[in-house]
């Protein structure tokens, strides 16, 4: 789904070869087009894990850090420069409207068999951003990986404010690409929502630059960036999540490479997507229904009176 | 200023507070044992009913979590409604709740057009009494069935899904959202189906009826459980009661006790709203009077019932 | 008149018809000769001496005139459709002998001197437009039948005898309509709202009234002889004039304390102008009335009327309910905030007895008369009951017996 920028292949294919063979490799695991280094170009990715809601209200939230090539498999022992930062603010109130830069403050990775997962712990409704980024190097090259996402996890300890103090993340912390999401998150990302994404390298911003998002069954569909470096992802509404409950959610990631010089740069980001609150309102059904509901009602009652029934 | 006049002032300012104070920042938490609609965008505090529904403060809330901090948390919002409750009693209802404000500015149009309220025989009253009672007990059933016996999310916040102040009150902020039928899933087409019919059917028993939804209201019956500990007593002296019924008559909820009590003193009833319409209509001195505590708030009067006939032209 | 048997000869009509208005003229004279005498007073005497002289009270009224027994048929109905409203009933004694034929021995005095009155060629039938009858006591309804062969327009009104229960409150409300029916027909035009409610407005400033010069009486600031001219003049003629006249006599006795020493509370019978027997006599023994139960005064206009409604069905249905409900009167089968209600009034008027005055053939205040006495000695009240006619033959024993009484309140 395209908003703006154009979803034109052939001139990305020109413009981007790279990029192509990644998302056709993706696509494709087993193509025969695929290289040896393509096949060995690793993602990060965050996926989510359970919400667990502590007794005393504190919510914990996992998210486990993947890394992984595009055969799947894990390439987190080959990473380096692994840092990751987490900014956060309230989820309710004036400050959720995020005017100033995001202040990140590096947050601990914990390593258990293998597996990599940071907690975001809050005792009060916090809206938190994510960001991973790593190193890692393939026949020379260095790939500068990155991963995002941005979530709201509703804690609900009494007296809970302050979150605890850790070390702040200069500006300079940051390398890679960003994928940034416009306008910033006020509520749970949701289905049927325009995400307008902005896809930049420092400050500038990558014009004519493929964006795939993988739905949750990773069926991709591809976008190109504008000019301005933005595409709009609407995602689809979901009827298997209509059925769930207004909490459940799917995950879904954005995934974007570039080539600059020796350096490769890709970058992911994972929206967990609710379904949609008010998309499916049916004001006019509402209308309908009230005004029928309203007629009968009020014309029964002008009925009795006139029969001299009591009403 | 009398009586009537100066109820309706209240009405206005606390309907204008609660409506539209969180827009200044007035934040009175969610233990307000009035219909301050939490769907209110920028509304001061919130409905108790939410709260006591609710997964953190309320019956959804799983049993493990009764006697940590959350569990004292959804304790402390109970005394907060509770300290709310004794303290003011009824008053909240017959002014403070916008809700009830609403359903008298509805009856005043009907009145301006001289249209009849409707009447109701004894019996039809008598019988929708408790359903306020099945909506209480519903709404604290139906979270406690989807925080332990597995039913749908969707149904969580069951009263608020169905009250009519849901798609009413956010009107007065501008909101027009709730007046649709959500067509997410089933669950969701038949809460919001059976909330649009509710409003219809309410709207239009408030405009033929005083204080329609105030029948059927669970707060109010949650309320009136701490008559008899709150601080605000309406008492009435049999002895000088004439039995002319102008308070049965006036009694936006048609309440009879008042009048038909012959020999006790206590005659605050579970429906009552304190609006004290039937002590300001009441003909003789002294004979119903509203009191918090031992200081006296209204009292009857010939000379105001006199006043309250001749719209205020005979003083 | 129609009916032969029902014809009074037209000599014995002449013969008292000068006696009634000669009674009339009596009393008035004498309450003119009294020390207490006002000029404001004339206002009151006028319209209830004019009742012997129809003519000259049509003249005076100029509007049309509805008579009526009781205060259940609400005054304001007849107000907003133009009538004015004329009590019927009557205490005179010529008339008693020409009824007499026509009732048992033990008749109620006031339905014989009412009949008579109906009997005489000039009376009430050339006084007013027609007749409304609310059937109160058993006597009450009978008097359509004794009325049968009179020809006027009669419309009689069913009191249901429980008022309280919700049958009793609904029938009176469709007799309410029935009434509004009926006066609507007899005066050509539909009421409206905005007349009921101007109507309602004209009455509240008139209970306003009557409750001040009750609290006046009980300050001992108005004979009770005077106020209760006042309060029988209510039911009768204008309104307004009424209310402006009696604010005119509150304020010119304002502070001044006339009246006997002794209080008490008179319960019974109504008392009605000419026969001004019992609060005579009262007044004679030093006994000051300072509340009473009267449907002829304090319990007229009883309670305010008030609707929440502007609509025509809340205001009839306040009208209905408050003369209904609010009143105390003892044909009422549910009536048992009544013992209560007067000792209340006493209490609070510092009153320590009662006097129950029982008309011979009255007999609804008798049969309570009996329940009162031990409520009230119970409660460590003075009773005393008189049973008498409206003829002046016993006044002296019960002068003795109301002297008695004096000195045992005091």
């Amino acid at each position: 789904m395209i908003k703006s920028g154009r979803a034109v292949v052939f001139p990305a294919l020109l413009c981007s070869v790279p990029f192509l063979l990644v998302l056709l490799i993706l696509m494709m695991p087993q193509s025969a087009l695929v290289g040896d280094a393509d096949v060995q170009l690793p993602h990060l990715r965050i996926v989510y894990g359970e919400e667990q809601a502590l007794s005393d209200g504190t919510v914990m939230l996992p998210l486990e850090i993947h890394c992984e090539n595009i055969q799947r498999r894990n390439c987190l022992e080959n990473l380096s420069a692994v840092t990751v930062g987490v900014a956060s603010l309230p989820a309710f109130g004036p400050s959720v409207k995020q005017t100033k830069p995001l202040v990140y403050q590096a947050t601990p990775v914990i390593r258990t068999g293998g597996r990599w997962m940071i907690q975001l712990s809050t005792g009060s409704p916090r809206s938190f951003a994510v960001r991973v980024q790593a190193r890692s190097a393939i026949n020379g090259k260095t790939i500068c990986l990155t991963a995002e996402t941005n979530c709201f996890v509703f804690g609900r300890k009494r007296g809970a404010k302050a979150e605890s103090k850790a070390e702040t993340l200069t500006p300079a912390w940051f390398f890679g690409l960003g994928m940034s999401i416009n306008p910033p998150f006020y509520y749970w990302p949701q289905t049927e929502t325009p995400l307008e994404v902005t896809l930049c390298l420092g400050r500038r911003v990558l014009p004519k630059t493929m964006i795939t998002v993988f739905d949750e069954s990773f069926q991709p569909t591809r976008y190109l960036t504008d000019s301005a470096g933005r595409v709009v992802y609407v995602p689809p509404d979901d009827p298997a999540l209509n059925r769930l409950s207004e909490k459940a959610a799917k995950q879904v990631f954005l995934v974007s490479v570039h080539n600059e010089g020796n350096d490769c740069f890709v970058a992911t980001r994972t929206l967990r997507l609710h379904r949609n609150r008010l998309s499916h309102f049916q004001s006019d059904m509402g209308l309908v229904l009230f005004g029928a509901t309203a007629t009968i009602t009020g014309g029964t009652v002008i009925w009795m009176r006139r029969k001299g029934r009591q009403a | 200023m009398n009586i009537t006049n100066l109820r309706a002032a209240l009405q206005l300012l606390f309907f204008a507070v609660l409506t539209y104070g969180g827009r200044a920042g007035l934040r009175l938490g969610h233990a307000l044992p009035c219909f301050s609609c939490p769907y209110v965008s920028g509304c001061a505090g919130q409905c108790y009913l939410m709260a006591l529904q609710n997964s953190f403060w309320g019956m959804e809330m799983p049993l493990a979590a009764i006697f940590t901090s959350r569990g004292l948390e959804a304790l402390l919002v109970l005394t907060g409604f509770l300290l709310l409750t004794l303290l003011l009693g009824k008053i909240w209802c017959g002014w403070i709740c916008p809700f009830g404000t609403l359903q008298d500015w509805i009856a005043a149009l009907r009145r301006k057009l001289g249209i009849r309220e409707s009447q109701w025989s004894w019996m039809q009253t008598d019988r929708l009494k408790p359903v306020k009672y099945a909506f209480l007990a519903l709404l604290l059933v139906i979270p406690l069935f989807i925080a332990h016996m597995g039913l749908h999310d969707d149904f969580t916040l069951p009263f608020c899904q169905m009250c009519p102040a849901k798609p009413v009150m956010p009107l007065f902020a501008g909101r027009t959202d709730y007046f649709s039928i959500d067509t997410t899933n089933s669950i969701t087409i038949f809460m919001t189906s059976l909330s649009m019919v509710l409003a219809a059917i309410f709207l239009v028993g408030m405009f033929f009826k005083d204080r329609f939804f105030c029948i059927f209201c669970p707060l109010l019956a949650l309320i009136s459980i701490f008559d008899r500990i709150g601080f605000v007593r309406f008492s009435k002296n049999v002895k000088t009661c004439i039995g002319c019924a102008n308070c049965q008559r006036i009694c936006p909820v048609d309440i009879r006790s008042v009048h038909t009590e012959t020999s006790k003193q206590n005659v605050m009833s579970p429906e009552c709203l304190a609006c004290m319409k039937c002590a300001e209509s009441c003909p003789t001195d002294g004979t119903l009077s509203f009191q918090w505590l031992r200081w006296t708030l209204f009292t009857s009067s010939f000379a105001g019932a006199i006043r309250k006939l001749a719209g205020g032209r005979s003083r | 008149m129609n009916n032969p048997l029902l014809k009074v000869p037209e000599a014995k009509q002449q013969v008292v018809m000068r006696k009634t208005r000669q009674e009339y003229i009596a009393q008035t004279a004498l309450l003119k000769r009294r020390g207490d005498y006002l000029p404001h007073y004339d206002y009151f005497l006028d319209i209830l001496s004019l009742r012997a002289e129809p003519e000259k009270f049509r003249q005076k009224i100029n509007r049309p005139v509805a008579a009526l027994n009781c205060l259940q048929a609400p005054l304001e109905i007849f107000d907003a459709l133009g009538f004015v409203p004329y009590r019927f009933c009557s205490s005179t004694v010529s008339g008693q002998d020409v009824a007499a034929s026509r009732l048992p021995a033990l008749a109620c005095p006031i339905i014989k001197s009412s009949l008579s009155s109906f009997l005489m060629g000039d009376s009430i039938e050339s006084l007013a437009d027609l007749t409304v009858i609310a059937g109160t006591c058993d006597w009450m309804v009978r008097f359509p039948e004794l009325l049968e062969a009179h020809g006027g327009k009669i419309h009689f009104m069913e009191l249901p005898h429980i008022k309280e229960s919700e049958r009793g409150r609904k029938r009176w409300i469709e007799e309410i309509y029935l009434l509004k029916d009926f006066l609507e027909k007899e005066s050509g035009r539909k009421m409206s709202r905005r007349n009921l409610r101007f109507s309602l407005e004209k009455y509240a400033a008139a209970r306003l009234a009557l409750r001040n010069l009750l609290e006046a009486r009980s300050r001992k600031e108005i004979p009770a002889l005077w106020c209760m001219i006042m309060t029988n003049a209510l039911m009768m003629g204008d309104v307004e004039g009424w209310t402006s006249n009696v604010n005119k006599v509150i304020q010119a006795q304002s502070g001044r304390l006339c009246c006997p020493e002794a209080s008490v509370f008179l319960a019974g019978s109504p008392v009605m102008f000419p026969n001004l027997k019992i609060p005579q006599l009262l007044e004679d023994a030093g006994i000051h009335v300072a509340a009473d139960e009267l449907c002829t005064s304090e319990r007229i206009l009883a309670g305010v009327p008030l609707a929440e409604d502007n609509s025509e069905y809340a205001l009839l249905k306040a009208l209905a309910e408050q003369y209904h409900l609010g009143c105390s009167c003892p044909t009422y089968a549910d009536n048992e905030r009544r013992l209560d209600n007067i000792m209340a009034i006493m209490r609070d008027r510092n009153i320590s007895g009662l006097v129950l005055h029982i008309l011979k053939g009255c007999h609804p205040y008798d049969i309570c008369s009996f329940k009162m006495e031990q409520v009230l000695r119970e409660n460590g009240f003075h009773f005393l009951r008189i049973e008498t006619d409206q003829s002046r033959e016993d006044s002296k024993s019960l002068l003795l017996r109301l002297e008695a009484f004096s000195a045992v309140i005091q």
